[in-house]
């Protein structure tokens, strides 16, 4: 769906869901999930309904998603690190406490 | 409006305790006008805790105590029945509850007022657990090491106190009732046959008035012979991410809520008409919760807001009717959520039975009508 203008080096490896994914260093977590075609990014909580990005800016709070074991961290306000593990969040009932 | 007689019954107020009563007197069959305020009033209903709770409530007024344990023992058979008219089902649990002694001192403290409480209560059973840090430790797992101990109340539960207004709110309608918003009363007239209110949107004339109105009671109160000396205390609340189910039962500082979010107050303060909140509050509160649970320290805090709880001089409930003016009741009180099942299916058969029966006269206002010394 989505597809970057021009190439940028990888320089790390992140998890996604224990795949290893080559990203950049840096780069907006979401929009690297985005290249890579994750798709949703979490469950609801209440409704279990799949969830996506939606403004990209750190205000709809619609791309939160598990970061290193951490619920609800908003994938647009976050940047690649290396060897990050990033997990499709399911709804916070069926999480591990 | 301006009808000769726009309805048997006028409640004023449209929080908790007054489409408690309003839903009340509508399942009865009565016709009833609920005049609200907007949106920008001092709702207490709207930024409480939504504790159903009896464990240390009526420290020398047995009558409370008592009040507060029927309406506990009402709320599943409520909570049905609001499920049952609205659809909405308010998540009211009871598995009993515990409040978290942050020392040994409030822990003695604790202990003393429920045994006080117990010994007043008579006849009547009043069961709860005095528990050290393991007994308590067991019903609240992850409980902070600094934690002494606390104590257990089987008759306690929660409830998720916006769906309870909203299905007040709701099962008013549908019984008929009538709900008026922006309606704010300014001034109500005793006639000879009934009461003629002035309102924001004109006058409303109805046989019998029920004054509900948290703290404009106190002003309401006084045009008609009643005496509702309400002052606001003001509460700081915080509420977390939501997170996988871990605290099973609610407790006096934190509750886990339906969705999964930590909701988390207990602070209390004089400031006046003013739903502020404040970031030193905010961190003490925050503090205060992660040293009984320190696994809260790892969850964000999405919300915090303040809010006016109505207090009376003695913290206990208000019902009274008017001496000089009979058909005109005021009902107001500090736990509106405990309370609402028992005003909804008791209280409104008192106001409907014309003149409060005697177990209701220990709430008179009239006890403050002496001046203190």
């Amino acid at each position: 769906m989505f597809k970057r203008l021009e190439t940028v080096s990888q320089d790390v490896v992140i998890i996604v869901n224990g795949a290893p994914v080559p990203a950049r260093k840096g780069a907006n977590l979401a929009a690297t999930l985005l290249e890579n075609g994750v798709m949703p990014f979490r469950f609801h909580d209440i409704s279990a309904q799949p969830r996506a990005p939606y403004c990209m800016i750190g205000k709809c709070f619609d791309c939160l998603i598990l970061v290193d074991g951490r619920s609800n961290t908003q994938g647009c306000m976050t940047a690649v690190r290396d060897g990050m593990r990033v997990d499709t969040q399911r709804p916070c009932k069926d999480r591990e406490a | 409006m301006m009808n000769s007689r726009d309805a048997a019954y006028v409640v004023i107020g449209g929080g908790l305790v007054g489409t408690a009563l309003g839903y009340g007197l509508a399942r009865l069959g009565h016709s009833v006008i609920l005049l609200d305020e907007g949106d920008r009033a001092l709702r207490a209903s709207r930024g409480n805790f939504g504790l159903v709770w009896v464990q240390g409530k009526g420290l020398h007024k047995p009558e409370y105590a008592a009040l507060s344990r029927r309406s506990a023992d009402l709320w599943p058979g409520f909570a049905a029945e609001l499920k049952e008219v609205t659809g909405i089902d308010v998540g009211h649990e009871r598995r009993g509850g515990a409040m978290i002694a942050s020392s040994e001192a409030e822990l003695e403290g604790f202990v003393t007022m429920l045994e006080q409480i117990r010994s007043e209560a008579g006849d009547t059973p009043y069961d709860y657990e005095v528990l050290d840090h393991r007994g308590l430790e067991k019903l609240v797992p992850g409980l902070g090491p600094q934690i002494p101990g606390g104590t257990f109340s089987p008759y306690d539960g929660h409830v998720d106190p916006l769906c309870t207004l909203r299905a007040l709110h709701d099962g008013f309608s549908v019984r008929h009732g009538k709900y008026v918003p922006n309606c704010a009363v300014t001034a109500i007239h005793p006639g000879e046959s009934g009461f003629r209110l002035e309102t924001a949107k004109g006058p409303v004339m109805a046989d019998r008035v029920v004054i509900a109105a948290g703290l404009a009671s106190a002003d309401l109160a006084p045009m008609v012979g009643l005496n509702a000396p309400v002052r606001p205390v003001h509460g700081q609340l915080l509420i977390t991410e939501r997170a996988p189910r871990r605290l099973e039962i609610p407790t006096n500082i934190i509750r886990q809520v339906q969705n999964g979010g930590f909701q988390i107050g207990l602070s209390h303060e004089d400031l006046g008409f003013t739903t502020e909140t404040r970031a030193a509050l905010m961190r003490d509160i925050a503090c205060n919760a992660v040293r009984a649970l320190p696994y809260l320290g790892d969850l964000r805090v999405l919300r915090t807001w303040g809010a006016l709880r109505i207090m009376t001089p003695d913290g206990f409930p208000i019902y009274a009717e008017s001496a000089r003016h009979p058909g005109v009741y005021v009902m107001t009180c500090h736990s509106g959520v405990t309370l609402a099942a028992a005003h909804a299916l008791e209280a409104a058969t008192w106001i409907a039975a014309d003149g409060l029966p005697d177990e209701a006269r220990p709430f008179s206002g009239e006890r403050f009508d002496v001046q203190a010394a």
